[in-house]
């Protein structure tokens, strides 16, 4: 159920903004890349921004923004409206029964969009790419394989396995910071995020800093 | 800490509290409160609104872990019990939550579901549906049971609580307001499962401002002002207490106009004026 919610429904915007950003990508590389002569450059740029830094982190913004702040809202209600006590007083650990289905279903539907981002973000650049420079996919894909290694993909599989256990890590831990009062619930949402974004951006550098040493 | 005497000397603990302190910001909800309740025996806390009965019992049944103190459930230690005792401890209580608890984003079925199949993962789908059902009817909620909590009347969704509270055929009941929104002939069905409980030697502690329940079940009575206890004992012993201040808990909290001179066990026994 959570992959369904955080992941399945999730593609369409995921789709939009992988092409959106393959498309500008290609369309900024190709009007200046060829101009000193590096027309080739844009592979390996596509595989530094999409692949390496920017898929892993938007795919991370908008599962944030959509299934974390949920989950903080659910569990902020479930705590007012005494659902996590009835779990307790039934002999149901919350952590158990609660939180870890979210936490494997979030980080499972992370790592799966942020392929689903690539797939889009590449393909999508492809597209862009004929109507300024019409080529052939064969040479297209030729021009990525080339540019895109393993450690790449360890490393973007590596930042979606834990911005996933980021986003579901503290949007339940937010929403078990919800006392007693129905306020509590937006004030820790909004807490949730802005702590949540600030950490995807610190773990997005210190990766990206393991990844050059 | 309270100078009443708050252990049953001579009678086994199904719940003990040592010390108990619980803060709410500013506010002391419980002061350094020590209590035995007695087992095998009906004990009913009492007292104004806010005097932090709920409170006291959702610390009794290992719900909210307090600021201060030491709970024992059963013989259970219920802050660092092992999760294999605590689970089974959990297996024979049951909890009745005053604002009903239920869990939001399942039918009423699997509402009283849940806790057969988690404690009871061996028993097949017919036994848990039949055990459902037999609940169910005796509350007359069988046409309910597909819908959602939030669909419901408050006295309906108090009355599922009150099945969930029992379908684990529970040894230790916590009663928080279980009569509240109810109709005359729910609180008549509730009355009914609780006396046979009672008779089966349940131990039960429970807050109420029901003159009904308290002078069918309790044995005991626990008297609270401001987060402190203020009398403990049998029914008959806190009845005839001549603590000014008790008498008057008790005719406010029984909702009767009863006066210091005024015998107090009228309003707590069958047999008295109001029954």
């Amino acid at each position: 159920m959570q992959m369904l919610f955080t992941g399945f429904e999730a593609l369409p915007v995921i789709g939009v903004i992988a092409l959106g950003l393959g498309g500008i990508i290609v369309i900024q590389g190709l009007s200046l890349l060829p101009q000193f002569g590096q027309g080739q450059l844009i592979y390996t740029i596509l595989v530094i921004v999409i692949t390496r830094e920017l898929g892993p982190i938007l795919a991370a913004f908008i599962v944030f923004a959509r299934s974390g702040t949920a989950i903080t809202t659910e569990i902020g209600n479930m705590v007012i409206n005494r659902e996590i006590e009835a779990f307790i007083a039934t002999g149901i650990n919350p952590i158990s029964y609660l939180v870890v289905p979210r936490f494997l279903g979030v980080t499972l539907s992370m790592m799966l969009l942020n392929v689903y981002f690539n797939v889009f973000g590449l393909l999508g650049s492809f597209f862009i790419a004929q109507l300024f420079q019409p080529l052939p996919f064969s040479q297209y894909a030729a021009g990525l394989f080339e540019a895109i290694s393993a450690a790449d993909l360890a490393s973007t599989m590596l930042k979606s396995l834990i911005f996933g256990a980021l986003i579901a890590t503290v949007s339940t831990f937010y929403g078990f910071r919800v006392e007693r009062s129905s306020t509590e619930i937006p004030q820790n949402a909004i807490r949730s995020i802005g702590v949540g974004f600030t950490l995807l951006i610190v773990a997005n550098g210190l990766l990206t800093l393991v990844y050059y040493l | 800490m309270s100078s009443i005497n708050t252990s049953t000397i001579g009678v086994q603990a199904c719940v003990r509290l040592r010390n108990i302190s619980v803060q709410f910001e500013d506010f002391a909800a419980l002061k350094d409160v020590s209590v035995e309740f007695p087992l095998g025996k009906t004990t009913l806390i009492m007292g104004p609104s806010g005097c932090g009965k709920s409170t006291l019992l959702k610390v009794a049944a290992g719900l909210l872990p307090p600021d201060r103190g030491d709970v024992e459930i059963a013989g259970v230690d219920a802050l660092r019990g092992r999760p294999r005792a605590m689970s089974e401890m959990r297996k024979n209580t049951g909890f009745v939550f005053q604002d009903a608890g239920l869990w939001q984003n399942m039918s009423l079925y699997d509402n009283l579901a849940l806790p057969l199949e988690f404690h009871y993962p061996e028993l097949a789908e017919g036994v848990v549906r039949r055990d459902i059902y037999a609940w169910a009817k005796r509350f007359d909620l069988v046409s309910i049971l597909p819908l959602r909590p939030s669909t419901l009347s408050g006295g309906e969704r108090k009355l599922i609580s009150f099945c969930r509270a029992m379908i684990l055929n529970p040894n230790l009941i916590f009663l928080d307001e279980p009569t509240t929104f109810v109709d005359r002939l729910g609180v008549e069905r509730m009355l009914s499962v609780l006396r046979e409980k009672k008779t089966a030697g349940c131990s039960m502690i429970g807050v109420t401002h029901d003159a009904d329940l308290t002078s069918q079940l309790a044995d005991y009575i626990l008297v609270m002002k401001s987060g402190e206890l203020r009398a403990f004992g049998t029914t008959s012993e806190v009845a005839k207490s001549q603590d000014p201040e008790v008498r008057e808990i008790l005719a406010d909290v029984l909702n009767e106009a009863a006066t210091y001179d005024g015998d107090i066990l009228d309003l707590l026994e069958p047999n008295g004026d109001l029954f």
